[in-house]
C-alpha cells in the first residue's frame, strides 16, 4: 500500500564535517544527519554517506533521486549516478 | 488564511470516480475500489476551522493531525501560517500533489505515504479527521485500544477503520474533531472528552457519490462538566466557534511510521580505524562488539540486510539476517563449524576482521557436543508385526456404521470378522462392508485377535540409544554407579535408563509406566549428578518417598526435606513439594482498574535460584500448564538440568506434550526447535533469512 513512486532525498553539507542536513520529500522538516564518516572520488566530492541512525528505511518499489538510502541498521546514502547519455 | 492547495484539490476522490452499486455484491466491489476515499465537502471543512478560530486565535503554532489525510480536503479554510501540518494517506498521487502545494506555499509540513494503522503519533495538539468508514484494519504495527480484537497478525491487530482512527486521534492529540457515521453517535457519548455533535444533512457527501448520514463529534482534553452540546448545522448555516480551555504545555511530537526514529543515534561508538570485530556469545545469542564506527556500520548493514518479515514475526526476530547470530541455527548446518567460519567471513568481506573469542569458541565447541548427543534418540525396542485379520464381539446393540442408519444391526454379542489395512478396519456384516477407524470399533466391538493371517510377532531394536554411540561416556557413568554402590537398587533395563538419563546434557520426559521404579531412579539420578539435586514431589508423596529412602538406607547427610522458609537446598538430594516451591511472602496491590490483586513474591524458588544442579519434577505432567503458580516456580528455579517425571505425561492433546518439552528440553534450541512465549520455529534456513519465520507453537499446531 504504501509505495512512493518517486522520493527525493536531498543532502547539504554545512561547516561541521560530521553533520549534514537532509530533506526528504514528502516533509518539510529537514533530519539532522550525523555523519560517521564518508567516501569520495577522485575529485574530492563525496560519494557516499554513512551515517550514525536510520533515517529511512529503504523501500525497493520507491524510485530514490539524489541519494539513495540503503541499510536497515544505519542508513547509508549513495550519491545516485547521473548517466552521461 | 491563503488558499494553499492548488495541485491536490483538483484530484477526485478514489470513491467519486467508482461505479454505482447496482447489487449486493457491486457494494463490495465499490468499496475495495473506493478504498473508503469520500472527500469532505469545502463547506464542512470552512465550518469546522470556524468552531476551531477562536482557540487558535490563543497559540502562535498549532501541530494538526490528519491520519487519512486524501487530497487535504479537511486543510481547506485552516489558518496555514499558524499550523504545522501533518497528514498520512496510502494514496501516493495525493500525498505527491499535498508535498507539492506546501512546498511551494512555503508551509511546515509533514505528509507521508502509508497506513493509518502503521502510524506511531502523539504529542499534537489538534487532530482533524474524516476517515474511511468500515473498512476492515489489520497491521501487526497496530497499537492496543479497546477496539482492537484477535486478527490475523495475533491480539489486537485488527480493527474498523473509523474506530481505530477515532482512539488514534484521541489518544495523539488534545483536541479532535471528527467527521463519522452517526452510528457513533452512542460510542462517542461514552466518551468523556466529547464536547459537542453538530449533525450534517444526509445529502452532504452527495457530490462525492456517498448516502451516509453523518456528524462532526469535537472532543477535548479533559472530562466534561455539563452533557455535550447536539446541534444542525447545513451549508447556509454559520458555525458557532467554541471556546476552548488554552492548549497546556506542549510535549514531544511523534510522528512515525514502521517505528522508524531518526532522532536518535544508533551507533555511538567513535570512529577510531581499528577493523576489530569481536564474537562473543550472550546465552545462544553471537554477540558482535565493534572497535570503530564505521566498521560497525558496514558490517552490522551486511549482516543484519533488511528488516524481516512475516505474518506473526517472533518478538526475539527483528532483522532477517539475524540467523547467523544464533547458535542453535548454526548448529543446524551440516557443519557448524564451518557455518561459523562463513559468518567471520561475511564479516571480512565487508570490511571487518573477525576476532572469535576464546570464550565463544570453547561454548560452540561444548554445544556442537552436546548437540550431538542430545538429538541422538534413547534406546527403544518396538514390537514388531500386527495380526491383519481380528474378530470383533459387539459390546451392545448398534449400527455396523455408526454414521449410516440403514446399515445393519448388529446384536450384542455378534462376533464379525475384519481386516486391518491402512490402519482402517474393513468390517463385513450381512453384505454390507464398512471402513472403520479404530476408534468408532472400539466404541462398540471388543477386538480379539484370530490369529488368522497374522504375521510373526518379534521384539525389533529400533534405536539402540545414547549407551551405544556413546560408549565412553556410558563407562564412566557405570562406573559411578559402581563406585558409589548404588547399582544394585536398580534392575538391568532400569540401570540402561539411568546411564542414558545421566548422558542427556538436557533435560527429557521420562514417561515410565506405574511401578516402574521412577522413585528409586530419581534417587540414583540425583546421586549421580554433582551438586545439589533437587525432587519436587505433591505434598501426599512425600511420607512415600521418604519410606523408599530409609528402605535404601541412603545416609541421612545425603538428603534433606526442604520445607521452612529460611532451609537451604544444599543437600545432595534435597526433597520438596510443589507447593513449598511457590510459597512466598503474600503482597496486595491494585491493578490499574483499581481492583486488588494477591500476588506472592520472594517464594522460595526464587531464593534458590540456579542453585540446583538437576531438578526431577514427580508427577511433571502438571507443568504442560505454562501459567500455573506451580509451573512460574520450576521456571523460576533455573535448574540447569530438568527431568520430568510422569507416567501419564501427556494429558487430553498432543500439543500439551509442548511445554513440557519446553520446560525440560529448551525453548527454541536446535535440539528442541519448537518455540514458545516470542521464541521462533528454528530452522536451518534462518542462516539465509528469517522471514516468513514464525512462532514455535504455530509450527506444531500447524
Amino acid at each position: 500500500m504504501s509505495t512512493f513512486s518517486r522520493q527525493t532525498i536531498d543532502v547539504m553539507f554545512g561547516n561541521e564535517p560530521d553533520v549534514v542536513t537532509i530533506r526528504i520529500g514528502g516533509s518539510s522538516t529537514a533530519i539532522v544527519g550525523h555523519v560517521i564518516d564518508t567516501d569520495t572520488d577522485l575529485h574530492g566530492n563525496v560519494e557516499r554517506i554513512y551515517l550514525r541512525q536510520l533515517i529511512v528505511r529503504p523501500d525497493p518499489s520507491i524510485e530514490y533521486q539524489g541519494w539513495i538510502p540503503t541499510g536497515c541498521f544505519t542508513t547509508i546514502l549513495t550519491r545516485q549516478q547521473v548517466s552521461n547519455s | 488564511m491563503s488558499q494553499w492547495r492548488k495541485q491536490s484539490s483538483a484530484i477526485k476522490s478514489l470513491g467519486s470516480s467508482a461505479d454505482k452499486a447496482h447489487s449486493l455484491g457491486d457494494l463490495h466491489r465499490r468499496r475495495e475500489q473506493s478504498q473508503g476515499q469520500f472527500f469532505t465537502p469545502q463547506w464542512v471543512s470552512k465550518g469546522i476551522w470556524e468552531i476551531l478560530s477562536e482557540t487558535l486565535s490563543a497559540h502562535d503554532v498549532v501541530s494538526v493531525l490528519d491520519s487519512s489525510v486524501g487530497s487535504g480536503s479537511m486543510f481547506y479554510g485552516s489558518p496555514s501560517h499558524r499550523l504545522v501540518y501533518h497528514g498520512i494517506d496510502p494514496d501516493q498521487r495525493c500525498i505527491d500533489a499535498l508535498s507539492q502545494d506546501a512546498l511551494q506555499a512555503g508551509i511546515e509540513y509533514e505528509f507521508k505515504c502509508g497506513a493509518m494503522e502503521d502510524l506511531e503519533v502523539s504529542g499534537f495538539d489538534l487532530a482533524i479527521i474524516n476517515p474511511p468508514y468500515s473498512l476492515h484494519l489489520q497491521s501487526p504495527s497496530m497499537r492496543p485500544y479497546p477496539c482492537t480484537t484477535m486478527g490475523a497478525y495475533g491480539p489486537n491487530t485488527s480493527a474498523l477503520s473509523h474506530i481505530y482512527a477515532l482512539e488514534q486521534a484521541l489518544e495523539a492529540a488534545r483536541i479532535v474533531v471528527a467527521l463519522l457515521p452517526v452510528s457513533m453517535l452512542d460510542m462517542c457519548l461514552e466518551e468523556p472528552e466529547l464536547r459537542r455533535i453538530l449533525h450534517l444533512p444526509s445529502d452532504t457527501f452527495n457530490d462525492e457519490q456517498a448516502c451516509v448520514k453523518t456528524a462532526v463529534f469535537y472532543f477535548q482534553q479533559g472530562a466534561r462538566t455539563e452533557e455535550p452540546l447536539i446541534l444542525k448545522a447545513s451549508e447556509d448555516s454559520s458555525w458557532q466557534a467554541f471556546v476552548a480551555d488554552p492548549l497546556s504545555k506542549r510535549q514531544k511530537r511523534v510522528f512515525k511510521l514502521h517505528g522508524i526514529d531518526h532522532q536518535h543515534d544508533v551507533i555511538t561508538l567513535p570512529l577510531t580505524g581499528d577493523k576489530r570485530v569481536g564474537l562473543h556469545h550472550h546465552g545462544r545469542r553471537i554477540v558482535l562488539k565493534y572497535h570503530c564506527a564505521l566498521v560497525q556500520a558496514k558490517v552490522a548493514n551486511a549482516l543484519f540486510r533488511d528488516l524481516a518479515i512475516a505474518k506473526r514475526l517472533p518478538k526475539s526476530i527483528t532483522y532477517s539476517g539475524e540467523g547467523q547470530l544464533l547458535i542453535d541455527v548454526l548448529l543446524l548446518q551440516d557443519d557448524p563449524h564451518q557455518a561459523l567460519e562463513a559468518l567471520c567471513h561475511r564479516i571480512r568481506l565487508s570490511g571487518g576482521e573477525p576476532v572469535v573469542s576464546d570464550t565463544l569458541r570453547g561454548y560452540f565447541n561444548r554445544c556442537v557436543r552436546r548437540h550431538q548427543i542430545a538429538i541422538t534418540p534413547f534406546y527403544r525396542m518396538a514390537q514388531t508385526g500386527t495380526s491383519a485379520q481380528v474378530t470383533l464381539v459387539a459390546r451392545r446393540r448398534g449400527f455396523l456404521d455408526p454414521n449410516n442408519i440403514n446399515s445393519p444391526s448388529v446384536e450384542k454379542g455378534t462376533m464379525l470378522s475384519a481386516s486391518l489395512d491402512n490402519a482402517l478396519y474393513q468390517v463385513s456384516y450381512k453384505e454390507s462392508e464398512v471402513s472403520l477407524r479404530l476408534d468408532q470399533v472400539m466404541e462398540l466391538f471388543d477386538i480379539e485377535e484370530s490369529g488368522e493371517g497374522s504375521v510373526d510377532q518379534s521384539w525389533q531394536l529400533i534405536h539402540p540409544g545414547l549407551a551405544h554411540h556413546f560408549p565412553d561416556l556410558a563407562h564412566q557413568h557405570r562406573q559411578s554407579l559402581s563406585r558409589l554402590g548404588i547399582d544394585s537398587w536398580l534392575a538391568p533395563f532400569q540401570l540402561e535408563s539411568v546411564v542414558e538419563g545421566a548422558i542427556s546434557p538436557y533435560g527429557y520426559i521420562a514417561a515410565w509406566e506405574q511401578g516402574s521404579g521412577k522413585t528409586r531412579a530419581s534417587l540414583v539420578l540425583c546421586l549421580l549428578h554433582s551438586g545439589c539435586n533437587m525432587l519436587a514431589v505433591e505434598s501426599a508423596l512425600v511420607p512415600e518417598l521418604i519410606r523408599e529412602i530409609e528402605r535404601l538406607g541412603i545416609s541421612g547427610d545425603l538428603w534433606k526435606r526442604v520445607e521452612r522458609h529460611g532451609d537451604r537446598p544444599d543437600a545432595k538430594i534435597n526433597i520438596v513439594t510443589y507447593s513449598d516451591l511457590r510459597a512466598g511472602t503474600a503482597t496486595e496491590r491494585l491493578n490499574k482498574r483499581g481492583q486488588s490483586v494477591r500476588r506472592v513474591v520472594n517464594t522460595n524458588a526464587q531464593r534458590w535460584r540456579r542453585s540446583i544442579n538437576l531438578l526431577i519434577c514427580d508427577e511433571g505432567g502438571l507443568l504442560a500448564n505454562p501459567h500455573s503458580q506451580q509451573t512460574k516456580a520450576v521456571k523460576s528455579l533455573c535448574a540447569r538440568k530438568l527431568i520430568v517425571m510422569d507416567g501419564t505425561p501427556q494429558r487430553g492433546y498432543p500439543r500439551d506434550l509442548l511445554p513440557l518439552s519446553v520446560v525440560s528440553a529448551g525453548n527454541a534450541c536446535a535440539h528442541q526447535r519448537y518455540g514458545t512465549h516470542s521464541k521462533p520455529n528454528i530452522l536451518p534456513l534462518m542462516i539465509e533469512t528469517c522471514n516468513h519465520v514464525s512462532s514455535g507453537r504455530r509450527c506444531l499446531l500447524r
